[in-house]
């Protein structure tokens, strides 16, 4: 444990830092079951992931160990459904697992160079997808019939969240909290096209079916090596024109925003920020900056068969046990809740 | 644990020959008096348990690091994660940050990390090493679990040089030198180690055997002293200079990684010993510079730090009569931290003093009481007491003994200013420690000698860091942990026409947990913590015939809890490892070549220390060492 104890405090940092603000839930589905993936502690390879089953109120944990018969990896961060195939992005084992994503079998192991250190990934046209890393300060090119990494695009300093918005993908450069711009590839040269201006250290990015892509921007944090002065600057949300990447909207949220999830047919979005703040997603207004009393750090949104919509918070506690994810309904109301592996922070919603 | 109960009851037999055998030839195991304690008394006569490994056992230990000789020969457990990489004592439960490493009487727990990495410090640099389970914060200060002495004394008038050769690149070249000129003794000695640790291992995440990346290591050390003594005065002064350069390798999982650390140190020690008639004065003046830095280019880590120390020492012993000693002490410390982790350099002063005796108010009771008051300018003042006893049931042979105890643990400069989460209001750590047991000794055709004891400790105010109401990671004073278990060793030696035969075995149990709930939903209270193992036996066998030794032995780590709720699915696995060695001496004149060959892993076990940082598989080692007497 050499330097690590050292480091402790950083890594800390990373996982506060490396906090989700993906979509994770946004799309409108008819739910049949809540996957909760688990990050685990970083370096100690215990990343897992839980199930639920709404109707039975089954949980069940670590799925892909069962299913595979070795454990998932070490950092588990963020997934995505693409083509019926399951990309788990595994961030510091510098690889993406793509499994059934009914069973969790996997199919494939793609290997990301350079421990490049991946982050989210996205589909970015009919035959590839793209990746973000956050060390590796690239978006890598992933070949979805070979489930190869073909070519990498340098991007700004740590890359974060993606979306992508007819040919455009954009990319949060979060420089470690020090960025403050977005950059566009066009998904069909995959070449950078611009870098766009946003708010202080972009970390979040998602689209919605308007065409609109939703940065979070948590802002600056204060350099502890320039004492008696505060450098930090408050969070906020930009939103763009995903078709040109004008800029439409900025909610200024202050604090330090982490996940967003969106309903945007509802006209309702949710966001992490010390409390759960509810947004109108139509007037980029504030509704109410305590819809529930207190930060999660993680969100989830769904739909189940009825029609019926569920905000999902996944409680970390101190980071080393097992977390609670909490259920609640439009009214902010708790409904259930479950627990979880190591750190819950992020969610897959299984569609019927 | 089989194997290790096979060699207990091997040690029973050889026991059980003691009134067979009548040949008056005894291995002697010798009247040692003990300096981790503070209490210069036999082992038997001590009250708490003591571990001592003498330079034999080290002599034959060659390539092994500090870690690695005293998880075979001691009750403690090591945690490390693979070669090369960080080795940290746990004791009792205990992380390394409540383990006190002396060296020559000073700590040498790193500033800002309270721990000391004992991967540094290969084990043939020190010639005896000590661990004690816990004299506690009234007789060094600063310290919850217990206490690890190291030595360095040279036999006289000889010039030694030494080279290894080992598996994955291991390559040690080691040289001494000592000689006596009137009241002068002057010894020095040296060692460069390489290692590039590029052994094969099995890979779960792969399914197949892979070689180890970054694990490779450079080792540097010079440790050389000036004794003098003349009537009752004598003065010692040790210099000990040290650098290491070492890969850090990731698990597994995460790929080798680019992270490199760099370790500088440069120790200086003074001690002056005047005896008079009824008094004995000691003054030690002490000076230590320590540089760690820490690179890791993937992620922009440029982490630098330098420590800086200078303490002195006075203490006085008075006789007052064959069975009353008093002692008293006053010491002094300046600590100064600079690194770039930090705002500014941030610095301590502290200031202890204590006074003990050592009683004997009936011939079979010896009673030790001490109190020591610690102040320190960053977070206050501690004050320690403790008592211990020893009742000899059976002069020279079987005692009881107990202790108690109030401990404490200064919070580390990380604990205290580490940015964005370090807490300049942290106070100690406290500790209260209970201990009972026995000391046994049988001198004859079989030598024999057990120490058995009982614990209990309870520690409050522990520091821990966990998200605040804010969810911001920060150094708490939030942590209460129970430990308790019991520890026994034995050893066993006896001769057999002319072989020497010799057997030690330790084997602890530890029940350490959180015993309250530290945050509301608390899962982890009431479960083992993390990385502490229930069972954990180490056993060797020795034997020796005319120039010719080898020795045994095996640990058995009980599996182990990598999570705080005890969950079964991320446990380390439990093994047992088989290393021997084989010594063979040849004496031409004052001329001795000794050709030591080991093998470590006999039975070529899969495991790792920590989960999924694999060890090596079956590894040898040969030393030719050349040493000249004058």
């Amino acid at each position: 444990m050499k330097k690590q104890i050292l480091l402790l405090p950083i890594l800390f940092l990373l996982i506060i830092t490396g906090c989700n603000t993906n979509n994770s839930g946004g799309d409108e589905v008819e739910l049949s079951g809540v996957y909760v993936l688990n990050e685990g502690n970083f370096g100690q390879a215990n990343a897992s992931i839980t199930s639920y089953n709404p109707e039975t109120e089954n949980v069940s944990q670590n799925l892909f160990e069962s299913a595979n018969g070795r454990p998932i990896g070490d950092l588990l961060h963020s997934a995505t459904l693409i083509d019926d195939k399951l990309f788990l992005v595994v961030n510091n084992s510098h690889k993406i697992e793509v499994v059934e994503p009914e069973s969790f079998t996997s199919i494939a192991t793609i290997e990301i160079a350079n421990e490049a250190s991946p982050r989210f990934i996205v589909k970015a046209g009919d035959s590839k997808a793209y990746v973000t890393n956050l060390y590796g300060n690239s978006v890598s090119i992933i070949d979805l019939a070979s489930l190869e990494e073909t070519g990498t695009i340098s991007v700004g300093a740590n890359p974060e969240g993606i979306a992508v918005v007819g040919n455009r993908a954009y990319v949060a450069n979060s420089g470690f909290g020090s960025g403050n711009t977005v950059s566009v590839i066009d998904t069909a040269t995959d070449e950078v096209l611009e870098e766009i201006m946003v708010g202080d250290n972009p970390v979040g990015v998602q689209s919605d079916e308007s065409g609109r892509v939703w940065i979070v921007c948590v802002g600056l944090y204060d350099d502890y090596q320039t004492e008696g002065t505060d450098e930090s600057t408050p969070g906020k949300i930009v939103v763009l024109n995903g078709e040109t990447g004008e800029e439409i909207s900025v909610i200024e949220t202050g604090g330090k925003p982490g996940d967003l999830v969106l309903n945007t047919e509802a006209g309702t979005g949710y966001l992490s920020n010390g409390t759960i703040f509810e947004i109108n997603t139509s007037t980029y207004e504030i509704v109410s900056e305590n819809f529930i009393d207190r930060s999660y750090y993680a969100l989830g949104l769904s739909t189940s068969a009825d029609g019926e919509i569920s905000l999902w918070g996944a409680d970390a506690g101190n980071f080393s046990q097992n977390g609670t994810v909490y259920q609640f309904n439009t009214s902010g109301a708790k409904v259930d809740s479950f627990s979880t592996g190591i750190i819950p922070g992020h969610f897959y919603f299984e569609v019927n | 644990m089989r194997l290790s109960l096979f060699l207990l009851f091997l040690m029973s037999s050889l026991y059980t020959n003691v009134n067979a055998q009548t040949k008056a030839d005894t291995l002697d195991l010798g009247e040692i008096t003990i300096e981790s304690t503070r209490i210069n008394k036999p082992a038997l006569d001590q009250p708490v348990q003591v571990a001592k490994i003498d330079s034999g056992h080290i002599a034959l230990q060659t390539g092994l690091d500090l870690g690695d000789m005293l998880s075979r020969f001691s009750s403690l457990y090591i945690r490390n994660n693979g070669p090369g990489a960080a080795s940290v004592i746990s004791q009792r439960g205990f992380g390394g940050e409540q383990t006190r490493v002396l060296w020559e009487g000073m700590p040498i727990n790193h500033e800002m990390l309270g721990v000391t990495d004992l991967s540094l410090l290969p084990a043939n640099t020190f010639s005896e090493v000590e661990v004690t389970s816990g004299s506690g914060s009234s007789l060094f200060g600063s310290g919850i679990s217990g206490t690890v002495f190291l030595k360095n004394d040279q036999k006289a008038d000889r010039i030694s040089v030494g080279q290894s050769i080992g598996s994955f690149g291991n390559y040690i070249t080691n040289g001494s030198a000592s000689a006596r000129s009137g009241n002068f003794l002057l010894s020095v000695n040296a060692s460069t180690q390489s290692n590039k640790n590029d052994f094969r291992y099995y890979d779960q995440n792969s399914g197949s055997i892979e070689v180890r990346e970054r694990g490779s290591f450079e080792n540097d050390q010079v440790m050389g002293s000036v004794g003098w003594k003349k009537g009752k005065v004598q003065a010692k002064s040790s210099l000990w200079w040290s650098k290491a350069d070492h890969e850090i390798t990731e698990n597994i999982f995460s790929g080798p990684g680019s992270a490199a650390q760099y370790d500088k140190s440069l120790r200086w020690v003074n001690n002056l010993k005047i005896h008079t008639e009824k008094f004995l004065w000691e003054g030690r003046v002490y000076a230590s510079s320590t540089q760690l830095d820490y690179f890791n280019p993937t992620v922009n880590i440029e982490s630098l730090s330098e420590s800086n120390q200078a303490s002195s020492e006075i203490t006085g012993t008075y006789f007052y009569n064959d069975k009353t000693e008093i002692r008293g002490n006053i010491s002094g410390t300046l600590t100064e931290v600079e690194t770039n982790n930090y705002s500014e350099i941030k610095g301590r002063r502290q200031l202890g003093t204590g006074v003990s005796a050592s009683l004997n108010p009936f011939s079979r009771l010896k009673l030790y009481p001490a109190l020591r008051f610690d102040y320190y300018n960053d977070f206050g003042e501690a004050l320690s007491p403790s008592l211990g006893l020893n009742y000899a049931i059976i002069k020279d042979e079987l005692s009881i003994r107990g202790s108690v105890a109030r401990n404490f643990r200064a919070p580390t400069f990380n604990d205290l200013y580490w940015p964005d989460g370090g807490n300049e209001d942290l106070e100690a750590e406290r500790g209260f420690k209970s201990e009972i047991g026995f000391n046994h000794k049988l001198k004859g055709e079989v030598n024999f000698s057990q120490q058995f004891s009982m614990y209990f400790i309870q520690l409050d105010n522990g520091i821990k860091w966990l998200p605040d109401t804010g969810g911001d990671f920060r150094a708490q004073n939030i942590q209460e942990i129970t430990s308790k278990g019991m520890e026994w060793s034995g050893s066993v030696s006896r001769r057999i026409g002319k072989w020497k035969l010799a057997a030690d075995q330790n084997i602890s149990y530890t029940r350490a947990y959180i015993s309250e709930e530290r945050f509301r939903n608390d899962q982890a209270a009431g479960n083992q913590l993390p990385y502490v193992p229930y069972w954990k036996s180490s056993t060797s066998l020795q034997a020796e015939i005319s120039g010719f030794s080898a020795i045994i032995n095996g640990i058995f780590i009980d599996e182990r809890f990598t999570t705080e709720q005890e969950n079964i699915n991320t446990a380390a696995d439990e093994y047992f490892v088989l290393d021997a060695s084989a010594n063979y001496r040849i004496n031409f004149s004052q001329t001795q070549l000794s050709v030591i060959a080991k093998a470590n892993n006999l039975f070529n076990e899969q495991y790792s220390i920590v989960r999924f940082y694999p060890m090596p598989l079956r590894n040898f080692l040969i030393q030719i060492t050349l040493t000249q007497q004058f």
